[in-house]
């Protein structure tokens, strides 16, 4: 028998806190949970990430089909150019590329609330607002065209628009014509437009350094105007359909729109 | 943390090798614990950094006659600089290729080709590991021999490191690296080549 277990009962309950075993309990199953949190955020991120984050971390480039000089070109060749502000950033159509990869690609949506329709092709009419396709997610990763930040939601500026006709392809969204198909006006009159702009394209010849946003406005409207008197035409590209839809090497059908 | 800190650091615990580390480790613990067993995962990263080293392995993926043509085009573009290009499928891949009718509207709107990163690694210095490369055929479709191949040799250069040439840089009009495919321009030019080799 020891010294100890002669010690008469203590009088008041212990103040020594939980057992050992306990302790030991509550931090294999802290442990557990974590670890079960960890390997489900690690082996299934999207279940535990947003499908759809507010920035993009992913860059991708792209190889344009087209290439503009002169503003009243690509005002002509546009379907729409409008003034107007971001009030809603979604996730639109899913798409899962049937091209081997197997990769489901989510467009991301700018709904502008239109001031002004500046330009219209097609006789589409003023819109209240229009859905602009601008970047993607994938896989839980935001992807941006290379040197095209998103748009956040309270930008506004001028949106060169385009889509396929709409006796052609109806469709509600619309895309950049260009990636300096983006005019983002900001707090004194700071100008935002992606790309090389500065050096190549159709906004050379703005006098950007001096004439800040109104110089911008003044050619915007200016070449609106030519585009509507039928003085600049519409550039024109090849788009295709393969022949066989069920064989994408057949004999592709081309045409110009 | 900087937000950039953040991204950086979000990236880099997002990368399936980080991923497949932080489930060997979890899961064993989650064994331990008497946890349920765990499922493989698929994923990608984002960054779009330089290839992590002049090794690059190809892989087409049912590619048309055409692109799978330009492809070929396109590492020969490569095998001019340090780079040493060459067919090859399986784990080692670098850069995965398709095509497809992507379509004109959308992210596709106007675009003939598209490049990211697959994956890269966060552990070095965030060069890219695996790149995927898409040829767009509702343009692509329509064009002739030189096109196709100013389109291959566009992308793989991104493939190589490469950024967009703007018309002040490329003065001699010859780089494959401007942003419109031109039939004129179906080849790296001197620039690209020593901007490709610098990289290593």
């Amino acid at each position: 028998m020891t010294e100890h277990d002669d010690a008469p009962p203590d009088p008041v309950p212990s103040r020594r806190g939980p057992s050992r075993r306990l302790v030991a309990l509550v931090a294999a199953g802290a442990v557990a949970l974590a670890a079960a949190g960890v390997t489900s955020w690690a082996l299934w991120p999207d279940a535990v990430d947003d499908p759809y984050p507010d920035v993009p971390e992913g860059v991708y480039h792209a190889a344009d089909v087209r290439a503009f000089d002169d503003l009243a070109v690509m005002t002509a060749s546009s379907a729409l150019v409008v003034k107007g502000t971001a009030v809603e950033i979604r996730p639109g159509a899913e798409v899962v590329y049937d091209d081997g990869s197997e990769a489901a690609v989510t467009d991301r949506e700018v709904v502008v609330d239109v001031d002004k329709v500046v330009y219209d092709r097609y006789g589409i009419g003023a819109p209240e607002t229009v859905v602009v396709v601008e970047g993607y997610w994938e896989n839980g990763i935001g992807y941006t065209r290379e040197g095209m930040p998103w748009t956040e939601v309270g930008q506004s500026g001028y949106f060169y628009l385009t889509a396929p006709p709409p006796d052609v392809l109806a469709t509600e969204t619309y895309a950049y014509i260009h990636e300096a198909g983006r005019v983002l006006i900001g707090s004194g009159s700071a100008v935002s437009i992606p790309g090389h702009w500065q050096e190549e394209g159709p906004w050379t010849a703005v006098d950007h350094v001096n004439g800040g946003a109104p110089a911008f406005e003044t050619a915007i409207q200016s070449a609106a105007d030519a585009a509507a008197a039928g003085e600049a035409v519409p550039e024109l590209i090849s788009v295709c359909v393969p022949s066989d839809p069920a064989v994408e090497d057949s004999a592709p059908l081309c045409w110009e729109e | 943390m900087t937000t950039s800190t953040q991204s950086k650091a979000n990236r880099a615990l997002r990368s399936r090798p980080m991923r497949i580390l932080l489930a060997t480790a979890s899961a064993a613990l989650v064994l331990l614990a008497g946890a349920a067993p765990v499922q493989a995962s698929h994923g990608g990263d984002a960054n779009s950094g330089p290839p992590d080293n002049t090794t690059h392995y190809l892989e087409r993926f049912n590619l048309t006659r055409a692109a799978s043509g330009a492809t070929t085009h396109g590492l020969g573009q490569l095998d001019r600089s340090v780079m040493d290009a060459t067919y090859a499928d399986g784990p080692e891949t670098d850069v995965l290729i398709y095509d497809a009718y992507y379509g004109r509207t959308g992210s596709w709107q106007g675009i003939a080709g598209r490049t990211n990163c697959q994956e890269d690694e966060w552990w070095w210095d965030g060069d890219c590991d695996v790149y995927r490369l898409r040829y767009n055929l509702s343009y692509a479709a329509s064009y002739g021999i030189d096109s196709w191949r100013s389109l291959a040799c566009h992308e793989l250069g991104h493939t190589a490191g490469l950024g967009h040439r703007s018309a002040p840089s490329d003065t001699d009009n010859n780089s494959c690296m401007r942003n419109k495919i031109d039939s004129s321009r179906p080849r790296f030019d001197a620039h690209d080549i020593s901007a490709i080799n610098a990289t290593f």
